[in-house]
């Protein structure tokens, strides 16, 4: 059973990296080992969301049982949002547990979750206290997102300003630096 | 270019489950179950049918859909012959009944051990004999509803938790019966705060009390009786006083209790935490 799992992982992998939204830098996928199993996801905050300018880092755990199952998502990078935990990173997405249908693919996947981030669903929240405030004080919600988006996930505010490859290289050398 | 475009793939099948196509496996069978069209169009016969293992979950009744369009997939069973049908009838039936049955023996057990319990406090309230002879001469429909009915009593009226009522007078008009504060001289001071009220009946531990409490009375009744009214002839009359007697020393007691343990939560002090003196001295005020 493993083998659909590998063979169907490998083609869409190979999907992914021909993709457009790679080659704009929206999405990215990396292998972790060798084995298909793990593998570390990218996604760029949406524009005109608190996240726009970060880069949010997800681990990605395929089961024996993929594609008949989903693939286990979380967040790496901490993020402030009312459908991810801020604590642990976990997602409450329809689609990653019951939604869950054989044509989708780590491509799908990794655009969901960036739709995810700029349409919350404060009704249906992972983390209640981030929903909270999002219901109560959208305001303040938006400042602590920005504030976290900046601390956590490499946003600065040349990259905002600019899409330019280049400085976005010059941002990744600096915060490597820093840190 | 992603090459997942309709267009391009109208001529070439590529399965929506394993993502393989004419060229990765030429032998597997395909089908079009439903009404996708362009990429997800095509899907492995077995793939498919392991999707649908799947979502029926070991349930081959379950009617399953595809996720995207939600067409009901059209799912044919081989021609099997008549004694198949007639056990696969069987089976449905026996499954769907077995729960009914079941709650009906469980439900019957409770009630005959409530008629046997009944008839065992007949005959220790009145006498082995006499109670016994009434039962003989009583009729049987009276017994079989009347018998279940003495458990049901029982734990009604223990339910019944007259002691805090009067408790709850007590504490109202404490201050107008002298006599009474003579006795629990305690009671006069006022507390300094009226500590949370726990929830009488609330957790299973105190169901469980209830229970216990209300099968055992009768048995209590009659050595109360036997103690302290020997000389009363009636079974039934020394019974009734024993029982009396032991619920009114009962509650007496209970009162007092609760009442002290009521004051005890109401006049306690929290200390202030001083780094310098042993923590043995702080836990007693």
């Amino acid at each position: 059973m493993a083998n659909i799992a590998e063979a169907r992982i490998k083609r869409e992998f190979k999907e992914v990296v021909k993709s457009e939204e790679v080659a704009k830098c929206h999405i990215k996928v990396e292998l972790v080992n060798d084995t298909f199993t793990e593998l570390r996801g990218e996604i760029a905050g949406p524009p005109d969301t608190p996240y726009e300018g970060g880069n949010f880092i997800l681990e990605i755990k395929i089961p024996d049982t993929y594609p008949f199952n989903p693939p286990k998502v979380k967040f790496v990078t901490k993020i402030w949002h009312p459908n991810i935990s801020s604590v642990t990173g976990a997602i409450c997405l329809d689609i990653l547990k019951d939604q869950w249908a054989a044509a989708m693919t780590l491509r799908t996947v990794l655009l969901s979750l960036q739709a995810l981030l700029a349409a919350a669903e404060p009704d249906d929240p992972q983390d209640a206290v981030v929903a909270k405030q999002y219901k109560e004080n959208p305001k303040i919600f938006q400042d602590t997102a920005k504030h976290w988006t900046h601390i956590f996930a490499g946003d600065s505010k040349v990259a905002m300003i600019t899409h330019m490859l280049e400085l976005k290289q010059i941002k990744k050398i600096a915060i490597s630096h820093h840190s | 270019m992603s090459f997942s475009r309709p267009q391009d793939v109208d001529d070439r099948r590529q399965c929506w489950v394993c993502f393989a196509s004419d060229e990765d496996d030429s032998e597997a069978s395909w089908v079009r179950p439903c009404r996708c069209r362009g990429s997800a169009k095509w899907v492995h016969q077995n793939c498919l049918q392991r999707w649908i293992d799947e979502k029926q979950r070991g349930n081959s009744t379950t009617k399953v859909s595809c996720p995207q369009c939600n067409t009901e997939y059209i799912i044919i069973f081989p021609k099997l012959g008549p004694l198949f049908y007639i056990l696969e009838l069987a089976d449905r039936i026996i499954n769907r009944m077995c729960p009914f049955v079941a709650g009906g023996i469980f439900l019957g057990s409770v009630y005959w051990t409530a008629v046997t319990y009944g008839a065992v406090t007949i005959m220790q309230v009145l006498g082995h004999k006499e109670g016994l002879n009434m039962m003989e001469r009583a009729d049987p429909l009276f017994l079989l509803i009347g018998l279940p009915t003495i458990s049901v009593f029982l734990i009604l009226g223990k339910m019944v938790r007259w002691e805090d009522y009067i408790l709850r007078l007590w504490r109202k008009h404490s201050s107008k019966l002298p006599l009474l504060n003579y006795f629990f001289p305690d009671g006069v001071t006022r507390p300094s705060r009226i500590p949370a009220d726990t929830i009488p009946l609330s957790d299973p531990i105190s169901a469980t009390r209830v229970l216990c409490g209300a099968l055992i009375l009768p048995t209590v009744a009659t050595i109360f009786g036997k103690l302290l009214f020997g000389s009363v002839q009636s079974n039934l009359q020394r019974t009734l006083l024993g029982g009396v007697a032991f619920i009114t020393i009962k509650g007496v007691l209970k009162i007092y209790y609760k009442q002290q343990q009521f004051l005890r939560q109401a006049n306690r002090v929290i200390h202030d935490y001083k780094e310098e003196t042993q923590p043995q001295q702080q836990l007693q005020p």
